[in-house]
């Protein structure tokens, strides 16, 4: 991919990640800690209620495994 | 343009295995490069310093892997997320698209090396679920309520859709490239933002989704020429990720993509 430049930008790109604090080089322990926290931390709140939940999984893996099943038939 | 192709496996891993993904993207471990190694290295590591923040979400159907404690599966999938992100931004370096087998794979990548057959499959037909979203008026007036992801029989066209616009602005992108000419920031991290809030709202999986959807997000900034952006938990964050992904005529992807661009300006280089 060719390199692309930016009119208002002239910081690190590519294998880097801005933290809102410093721009940190992503094969660093710190660089991927942050993005690694990152991603976990967005991920919360936004499970499914417990009992609606268990009963949708539940019925999604019958699915999968009759779809596994007619596959493999 | 290729489909990226994430060597998802080609880093070492503290999962056993027999229970790596049996997708198109898994590989046996092969010779690392130093980058390779330098991210390898910092998944475990990265695992280890998000232990403190372990949620004790019970609820969740990632909660607890087979032969696992609920506090190890929590750092299995952290060096998974950890990884899958990193390799996500080789590949989007190297340029290539994101198809909707791309969102799969990723999402049984961080998955299945810990959780095997009991990783979640796409939600199919009449499977519906529902997700907290932050509403309201930011910061004082915040509501928290709860939203339905798309049916699960519009799933594959909304997927198709996201793929499409992303497609869309890589090659806008490389024409501009091409033309010798040069980006705005908000160029990149429009489609970004748009692509991350839509995946989403539409939330494809029972649960993982926001694991799923950072890969993306980075591989797309990446890909569009900027870098990974880590987004600190905040209720300004919730509350610009509910403003796109509210589905009612007033959802709006700016917020979103100012809060992403504020993250970027107000990060300094190191050395």
């Amino acid at each position: 991919m060719t390199h692309k430049t930016f009119i208002d930008y002239d910081g690190p790109t590519g294998l880097y990640v801005a933290t809102g604090e410093k721009i940190l080089p992503l094969d660093s322990v710190e660089g991927i800690s942050a993005v690694a926290q990152s991603a976990m931390l967005t991920s919360l709140g936004s499970t499914p209620e417990a009992k609606e939940y268990q009963a949708a999984m539940q019925h999604s893996l019958a699915v999968a495994h009759e779809v596994d099943a007619s596959a493999n038939a | 343009m290729r489909s990226a192709r994430l060597k998802l496996s080609v880093l070492m891993s503290e999962i056993k295995t027999d229970k790596q993904p049996q997708n198109r993207f898994a590989r046996q471990l092969g010779e690392l490069s130093n980058e390779e190694r330098g991210i390898a290295e910092g998944a475990l590591v990265a695992a280890q310093a998000t232990f403190a923040d372990f949620a004790d979400a019970k609820e969740s159907h990632y909660y607890r892997a087979p032969d696992l404690t609920p506090e190890e599966t929590w750092r299995a999938i952290t060096a998974e997320v950890a990884r899958v992100t990193a390799i996500a931004a080789i590949e989007a370096r190297d340029g290539g698209a994101l198809g909707t087998a791309d969102f799969h794979a990723i999402h049984a990548a961080i998955f299945e090396p810990v959780f095997g057959p009991e990783t979640l499959a796409q939600r199919q037909f009449e499977q519906e679920v529902s997700y907290g979203i932050v509403l309201g008026e930011f910061p004082d007036e915040l509501l928290h309520e709860r939203q339905r992801g798309i049916s699960g029989r519009s799933l594959p066209r909304r997927l198709r859709e996201i793929s499409s616009d992303f497609r869309r602005a890589f090659e806008e992108s490389d024409a501009i490239d091409e033309r010798g000419e040069s980006h705005r920031v908000v160029d990149a991290i429009r489609p970004a933002a748009r692509g991350y809030a839509r995946f989403l709202g539409a939330h494809p999986y029972w649960d993982g989704n926001g694991r799923t959807a950072f890969p993306i997000l980075n591989f797309t900034l990446i890909r569009l020429g900027l870098l990974a952006i880590a987004v600190p938990e905040s209720d300004k964050f919730h509350w610009c990720l509910g403003q796109g992904m509210r589905r009612d005529r007033q959802a709006s992807f700016e917020p979103l993509a100012r809060h992403l661009e504020d993250i970027l300006r107000n990060s300094q280089a190191s050395g």
